[in-house]
């Protein structure tokens, strides 16, 4: 429990460790999207921590790199013919993203630090944790953006078959509050930015104590 | 103990920013005079209107203040004793008075305030604070405010004072200009607003206080002779600037006054003269500082004719501030003088000519006169030209016959044609000839007869490359 | 022409010329590497060997009388006996290296503030051009002109013999522009001596520097010393001084220097002993005001002086006392004032920035500072800049 706890937090992905920021910074335009993703590299990054920490007896020093990718690349494109069948719309919004999960810098890093050396449940218990620390601050990096720049939070569009009709909330309106700099591209790196350096300044202060 | 120079001279930082006001003051006079004194005046304003641009200024610098104080209070957990001697040394008030001469008329206070913030905390506390900033603060405010309210402020008027909105509004000098991708004669993009004169003086649309060149000038003078701004600036840049619209221009067959009317549009003075050479986001060494006013004037003029921005200045002094320490590595090497100078200089030249290329190929490439156009036969007899042209119809090639006395078309005969007589018919029946004729200064908005459209087009076609040719249509 | 218009100041200090040539004691600095030759408690005259110094000069005894000296001591000491030595004039003709062998001997340096030794300066073979620098270009000092005042015709004279026994074929004596009593002087005094040119130099800091003046005069530039372009350029009381070992076999044992400054009771200049206490000398002339800085040398490249140890050395010039400044530093704007007006182009302020990386002060060249300190006079934010870059260089030099 407490790996878990350590994973979302302490070591949280993007906010400490900083890995996998493209994909954020990209996706995160809907709350919609943004959780959805965290959910698809949650599912992967759990389900190839396992693998891996499985499979770690026979694969070769020399070969851990493109055996780890060989894992987690077939990994992915079973989530995406699952999502392009099953939810065409998902699979339409996340574009080129989906695909470069298996470059995401977390799957990999997290192999070779974690799955290559540690026990099969810690792989696993580890996977969890920074899956959830993803999942947890690409859902506040969507909400946040999507807030400030459109003053709405999608909870249900592309994933509208499941459901079966669009759930958008708008929550701010008015002269100046959507702006469209917070969903451009510009406005991710601001967001980013500022997160990063409110979260800083609070690690700061905790390490004087 | 003191180790260094036993004399000093009177000169502090202090002095210099008191200098920098002092030439600024007569811009801000003239702020209020042409956005809020004239207008009410002349009755197009209220008296909040007629306050508007001081209250502005007073926003602005008093958000400013603020800023400073919750960065120094909050961040650095300062007591209110020290925050007044940090104060009195980091000159707040600014990124909160150069952002009140630059936005546009119509921007709510709010937005104001917002403006001010960003400009002042992230545009130079968070840096470090006076003297440790990278970008020109106002203009990172300025440029948050444009970015994200943009629209918003178009919405509200724009640029337009209570005045101007009534009696000019239809678009900025530069606007203007970009709509007719920036060449265009005299009366298309200087008379609509004035003379030149009134270009220099600062009496027509822009933002808050950066049309007066006038002004500008005047505080350039003085700055220079005070010594506190970095005089080679402004000089290499409005230079530059002078220097490519100039051969813009002439590839373009107009005068002189094309590069004046470039230079004294789009605040091009200000941000010369106040923007680019703010002492700590420009360069130290001499060449770094030529090399940047050089830079800057290809870059203020590429944004103006080959991107969407209609003005280049703001984004051009802020690109151009990530260059600085670049600049300054280049001016600060020593000895191998002429290599250091060479690379730089030489990448300049090449930009600009392709700069210069670029936008009269693009300009060439709108006038391409039509293929299917010939003329055979040409006569001038006194005041009258006599063109025989053929044009690509329908069935073959039509022959016309054209009179012109001085700039317009007196008569158009059709000598010969291969056309299918139903439709060249229809074409005669209802008087086209007539209608071009008549509406020639219009052409382009003639319509074609439907039902016979290549015909009807081929003659009006033929009218435009002959007007074209004799240099009446553009 | 680089430089900073400084205000002159020098009428403080012409009111009158004062003597102090008797000392009580004197006190000579022995570096760890000199060699003493002379014992303690001997008896010595004037001008006698006490030994030698590393760079070849030799120390020798400014007065009589009886010194005290310890092994592995800082100070010589030499307690005056009040025996006086007459020089008379000779007119011996000398080739090269006995000149040479005598300015040696003299123990004449660079008295203009360097104390380079002077025959290492003349010993070179192709020596074409001598430039003789009477510009004294700090405000306050008037060593030099009142040593001119009073040895104009001499001086000439010694010019014209340096000219004949070095084979120089040309001399000009670099004054400041805007100095007419000087200039008349020298320009009626050279029409008797026809190779020897007075030419005006504009009216900066620091005109005085060897470089300024090759660039102005000669138009010319050089790397490392004015040697290469066959120029030499010698301070004009040094030249005097080798004028008194050519004509009266006298060393250097005496100078004049400027006691001034807006904190000094009385501003004179004063005929002192080498090695006499600068303590003395300023009591001797009523001494200085409440809260001043003494300083050794010009106000801007001279130093505060300790007031317990500091002597007269042959290449001080002045002592000035002036008010004590508390300008507090801020921080730099790049206003770009220090890199302007630098002498060596090279640019302080960002020599200050990268204080600590060895890679960009390699590019930036702190060593070809000369320590004028303009960009510190010039900071408008009152940074000190010199010292800035002074640290620096010695960083440069670790590596």
């Amino acid at each position: 429990m407490r790996k878990i706890k350590d994973g979302m937090i302490k070591e949280n992905p993007l906010t400490v460790l900083m890995l996998g920021l493209c994909s954020t910074m990209a996706i995160s335009t809907t709350f919609e999207k943004s959780f959805l993703l965290g959910v698809a590299v949650l599912l992967v990054l759990v389900l190839s921590n396992t693998i891996i920490s499985l499979s770690k007896k026979w694969i070769g020093k020399s070969v851990t790199t493109p055996s780890l990718i060989l894992i987690i690349g077939t990994l992915v494109t079973i989530l995406e013919l699952l999502l392009s069948t099953f939810l065409k719309p998902l699979y339409d919004a996340f574009g080129i993203y989906l695909s470069l999960i298996v470059v995401n810098c977390i799957l990999l890093g997290r192999g070779l630090q974690v799955a290559m050396k540690e026990s099969v449940r810690n792989s696993f218990v580890d996977g969890l944790g920074i899956g959830l620390g993803y999942l947890a601050s690409i859902s506040f990096f969507g909400f946040f953006r999507e807030i400030l720049g459109n003053g709405t939070i999608t909870l249900v569009d592309a994933t509208e078959k499941i459901f079966g009709q669009k759930i958008v909330v708008t929550l701010l309106q008015g002269d100046y509050l959507p702006n469209a700099l917070f969903i451009s591209p510009a406005g991710a790196f601001l967001t980013a930015g500022i997160l990063l350096g409110i979260l800083g300044m609070r690690r700061k202060k905790h390490e004087t104590h | 103990m003191n180790t260094g120079p036993f004399i000093k001279q009177n000169n502090t930082t202090g002095k210099m920013m008191k200098n920098l006001f002092l030439a600024l003051l007569p811009l801000l006079i003239f702020t209020f005079y042409k956005n809020g004194l004239l207008p009410f005046i002349k009755g197009y304003a209220t008296f909040y209107g007629m306050m508007y641009p001081l209250l502005l200024l007073l926003v602005g610098i008093i958000t400013s203040y603020f800023s400073e104080y919750f960065y120094f209070r909050v961040l650095k957990h300062q007591t209110k004793v020290e925050i007044k001697e940090e104060l009195r040394h980091s000159f707040p008030i600014f990124p909160g008075l150069f952002l009140s001469l630059i936005v546009p008329y119509n921007t709510p206070l709010l937005l104001m305030v917002f403006a001010s913030f960003i400009a002042t905390f992230f545009g130079k506390m968070l840096y470090g604070g006076f003297g440790h900033n990278l970008f020109n603060p106002a203009l990172i405010g300025c440029f948050f405010l444009l970015t994200m309210y943009g629209g918003y402020i178009a919405k509200m008027g724009g640029y337009f004072n209570t005045l101007e909105m009534d009696t000019v509004s239809f678009a900025t000098p530069l606007s203007n200009a970009q709509g007719v991708d920036g060449i265009g004669s005299y009366a298309t993009l200087v008379a609509p607003y004035g003379t030149l004169w009134d270009f220099f003086l600062g009496t027509i649309p822009g933002a808050l206080g950066e049309t007066s060149a006038l002004l500008c000038l005047c505080a350039f003078f003085f700055l220079s002779f005070k010594r506190v701004i970095k005089w080679k600036i402004p000089a290499f840049y409005i230079g530059t600037v002078f220097l490519l619209t100039l051969c813009i221009g002439k590839a373009n067959g107009m005068g002189l006054w094309y590069p004046c009317f470039q230079v004294l549009s789009g605040g091009l003075f200000f941000g010369a003269i106040f923007m680019a050479t703010d002492p700590v986001t420009s360069p130290i060494t001499s060449i770094g500082q030529v090399l940047y006013a050089i830079f800057l004037g290809i870059s203020t003029v590429t944004c103006r004719y080959l991107t969407p921005l209609p003005e280049g200045v703001l984004t051009s002094i802020l690109t151009l501030n990530l260059f600085v320490p670049i600049l300054d590595k280049i001016g600060s090497m020593q000895g191998i003088a002429i290599k250091k100078v060479a690379v730089p200089l030489l990448a300049c030249l090449f930009c600009s000519f392709l700069l210069i290329q670029n936008v009269c190929l693009k300009y060439a490439k709108k006038d391409a006169t039509d293929s299917n156009f010939q003329i055979i036969d040409k006569k001038t007899m006194g005041k009258e030209t006599t063109y025989v042209v053929t044009q690509k119809g329908n069935g073959g090639l039509i022959k016309i016959e054209f009179v012109l006395e001085g700039q317009k078309i007196k008569t158009m005969k059709v000598l010969e044609e291969h056309e299918t007589d139903a439709y060249f018919q229809m074409v005669m029946d209802a008087a086209y000839i007539d209608t071009l004729l008549q509406n020639q200064e219009k052409i382009e908005e003639v319509d074609t007869i439907s039902g016979a459209t290549i015909s009807s087009k081929a003659l009006k076609k033929s009218i435009m490359n002959v007007l074209k040719e004799e240099g009446i249509l553009r | 022409m680089i430089g900073v218009s400084l205000k002159k100041k020098k009428e403080i200090s012409l009111k009158k010329v004062e003597y102090y040539l008797d000392p009580s004691y004197v006190y000579l600095p022995i570096a760890g590497e000199d060699i003493v030759s002379i014992t303690d408690k001997s008896v010595v005259k004037e001008g006698t060997l006490l030994g030698r110094k590393k760079n070849g000069l030799p120390i020798l005894s400014p007065i009589s009388g009886v010194v005290t000296w310890r092994q592995d001591e800082e100070i010589l000491q030499i307690e005056n006996n009040h025996e006086k030595k007459e020089y008379k004039e000779k007119n011996t003709s000398y080739t090269k290296e006995e000149f040479l062998s005598l300015i040696k001997e003299a123990g004449i340096c660079g008295m203009g503030g360097a104390g380079f030794p002077t025959y290492l300066k003349y010993q070179n073979a192709k020596i074409h051009t001598l430039i003789v620098n009477a510009v004294e270009c700090e405000p306050y000092i008037t060593a030099d002109f009142a040593c001119i005042m009073e040895n104009a015709l001499f001086i000439i004279k010694t010019i014209a013999s340096l000219m004949d026994i070095l084979e120089i074929k040309e001399s000009f004596i670099a004054i400041k522009a805007k100095e007419p009593l000087l200039k008349e002087k020298l320009i009626t005094l050279t029409s008797t001596y026809p190779k020897v040119k007075v030419v005006e130099v504009p009216n900066l800091y620091p005109m005085g520097w060897e470089k300024s003046l090759v660039r102005y005069i000669k138009h010319t530039d050089y790397k490392k010393l004015p040697i290469e372009k066959g120029i030499v350029v010698s301070n004009i009381s040094t030249i005097h001084a080798m004028g008194e070992a050519l004509y009266k076999e006298k060393p250097l044992l005496e100078r004049i220097v400027t006691f001034s400054g807006e904190k000094m009771k009385n501003p004179c200049n004063v005929h002192v002993k080498i090695g006499t206490k600068i303590k003395e000398i300023l009591d001797y002339v009523e001494g200085v005001e409440e809260n001043s800085d003494i300083i050794m040398g010009g106000p801007m490249m001279g130093k505060i002086v300790d007031l317990d140890h500091d002597v007269i050395l042959p290449s001080t010039t002045s002592i000035l006392a002036l008010p004590k400044q508390n300008d507090q530093e801020e921080a730099c704007i790049k206003c770009g004032k220090c890199t302007e007006n630098c002498p060596s182009k090279i640019a302080p302020a960002l020599i200050r920035e990268n204080k600590n990386n060895p890679s960009a002060l390699k590019r930036l060249n702190p060593n070809a500072c000369i320590e004028c300190g303009i960009c510190s006079y010039i900071c408008p934010s009152k940074i000190k800049v010199r010292d800035a870059v002074m640290e620096a260089k010695k960083e440069r030099r670790k590596q």
